[in-house]
């Protein structure tokens, strides 16, 4: 075997096991099928993401991290050390500094509390922390009933938040591509007009915005959905109006880039937006 | 980062190993570190250029164009377009703030030339934050930091023993320079004895092998030409000297900007970041 040909099968290999999904150490990958035009076409062809077998899954991991068996757990997946996602804590610090080491987060799609307990660590010193999980309904019946603290609560939308918290930050990990109308819901966002906006774990292509299918490896869980992909500029373009990029990152729980057979790059990143004064 | 760094990175060491026997990559790439010295003196004698105007020089032309605006970033003399952020540094940056009543950060950064990390991070950090930026560097260095590059946030001095005469220091900072110390367990054991809270690594190289090595190496002839004595550490070692001297890790980070490389004996080095509370 020539060296190129062990590069090449060296990086199928490493492909396959730890640049597509975060998540899984060895197995197989996660798929994304051609492209649909809408979503109820791509919806048909999924079992979607609203099943309990994804909340049964996630609520075991979320406790093992609740009671301190496990550091953390992300996708479901539980892990020993904490994986830091270190651009999203330096912005919600910086946040919190700027408002008098106060922190208010809607963490939009935040499961049963993955990015809560990833950070809790650094933030916990702050002199008030508040983090707010709005997620599907079944999620956030369990939050309510399981895991609210004094600093993690849930809701099942955004307005009731507002109504009686000032919020700092909206958070935004991983969730906008598997919206069913993500562009209508950043719309929602700006009319909220939150200060500042932090986005990451968000699924891009170097094509133009396009909708397929995921299909999820079982040792996470079986589930499929549908799931976008989103032309940076066409994205970053709706929030420019009323948002500056302060910075933006590469998403390290993700493989920063993946090709398609079809030579196409799909990546993820991150950014900070804060509002325009 | 490219896709080529980004599989390399997520490969696990022993993996990258047997790749590295199978193929005999070691003897057809050039590695930067050479030799197994039993002392650092032995390797410093084996090096050219170590402390030369030129590099000197390089160094600081490349901070002036950052001063100066003209270029948003320099790292080891090459410059930026745009700001490349070391995330990890500016989480612990902004934790070991926030632990104070009002936020302020200071900062003893041991080796950070004309000011490399702080010129990057100020970028980043609140405009409101009270920063105090102390760099400890070779005299040379220090004299011209002075003439050109102090503000009344950044300084420059000549030894740990100056900074906190007249300071009180958060957090030390040492990014990609503890390494080049001729002893640096003695110097840790002597910088512990100050008064301090928070003790940060970055860009420190370790090999994967049960012990230290002393090495020599040389610098990839784009940045500029040069060899310098250093060490590799055992990580499990490294921190367990730290914690031996009563220190506590918070945090472990993949140094963003370095890439792996291996020994002509095939061990792999790599580079990471600690961020540890100090003093109990």
């Amino acid at each position: 075997m020539s060296l190129k040909q062990y590069i090449k099968k060296l990086i199928r290999f490493t492909f396959l096991s730890f640049t597509v999904r975060p998540s899984e150490k060895i197995g197989p990958q996660t798929e994304w099928s051609e492209e649909y035009d809408t979503w109820e076409q791509a919806a048909a062809q999924t079992s979607g993401y609203d099943t309990n077998a994804i909340l049964d899954k996630v609520k075991y991991a979320a406790e093992k991290v609740q009671n301190r068996e496990s550091a953390y757990e992300r996708d479901s997946v539980n892990f020993d050390k904490i994986q830091y996602a270190w651009p999203i804590l330096a912005c919600l610090q910086k946040i919190a500094i700027s408002n008098n080491g106060h922190l208010s987060v809607i963490d939009f799609g935040g499961a049963l509390g993955s990015s809560f307990y990833q950070t809790k660590a650094f933030l916990s010193c702050l002199s008030r922390f508040q983090w707010f999980i709005v997620e599907q309904k079944h999620f956030v019946d369990v939050g309510i009933d399981s895991f609210e603290t004094k600093q993690l609560k849930f809701a099942y939308k955004i307005e009731d938040i507002l109504e009686s918290h000032r919020i700092h930050c909206l958070l935004l990990s991983g969730v906008l591509q598997v919206l069913p109308n993500p562009f209508a819901w950043i719309e929602q966002f700006l009319e909220f007009g939150f200060e500042n906006i932090l986005i990451d774990r968000t699924a891009f292509t170097e094509g133009k915005t396009k909708l397929t299918v995921q299909r999820v490896p079982h040792t996470i869980y079986q589930a499929s959905y549908p799931h976008w992909f989103f032309n940076e500029t066409e994205f970053i373009s709706r929030f420019a109006s009323h948002y500056d990029i302060i910075a933006d990152f590469d998403s390290k729980a993700d493989g920063k880039e993946i090709f398609r057979r079809s030579g196409e790059v799909l990546y993820w990143k991150g950014f900070y937006l804060k509002k325009r004064d | 980062m490219s896709l080529k760094a980004n599989i390399k990175r997520r490969i696990p060491i022993q993996i990258k190993e047997l790749y590295y026997r199978f193929t005999d990559t070691a003897k057809s790439i050039e590695t930067p570190w050479a030799g197994n010295y039993s002392s650092f003196l032995e390797a410093k004698a084996n090096c050219e250029g170590y402390q030369t105007d030129i590099i000197f020089n390089k160094v600081l032309s490349a901070a002036l164009k950052v001063r100066d605006g003209l270029a948003a970033y320099e790292r080891d003399s090459v410059v930026f377009e745009a700001v490349q952020y070391n995330w990890p540094i500016l989480s612990c940056l902004l934790n070991g703030a926030l632990q104070k009543e009002r936020p302020a950060l200071r900062v003893l950064d041991f080796g950070g030339a004309f000011g490399t990390t702080y010129f990057a991070a100020r970028k980043f950090l609140p405009p409101e934050m009270v920063i105090k930026w102390i760099i400890v560097e070779q005299p040379h260095f220090v004299k011209k930091g002075k003439e050109e590059f102090e503000n009344k946030e950044l300084s420059f001095v000549y030894d740990v023993a100056s900074a906190f005469k007249d300071n009180e220091i958060d957090i030390v900072l040492f990014s990609g320079s503890l390494q080049y110390l001729p002893n640096p367990q003695l110097f840790l054991d002597d910088l512990l004895k100050y008064p301090f809270r928070y003790l940060m690594f970055d860009r420190t190289f370790f090999i994967n092998q049960d012990d230290n090595r002393i090495v020599v190496q040389k610098v990839p002839d784009h940045i500029y030409k040069a060899s310098y004595p250093c060490h590799l550490f055992n990580e499990e070692k490294f921190l367990q000297h730290l914690i031996m001297l009563d220190c506590k890790l918070i945090a472990e980070f993949e140094s963003e900007f370095d890439a792996d490389s291996q020994t002509k004996d095939n061990k792999i080095v790599y580079h990471k970041g600690f961020y540890l509370r100090c003093h109990g």
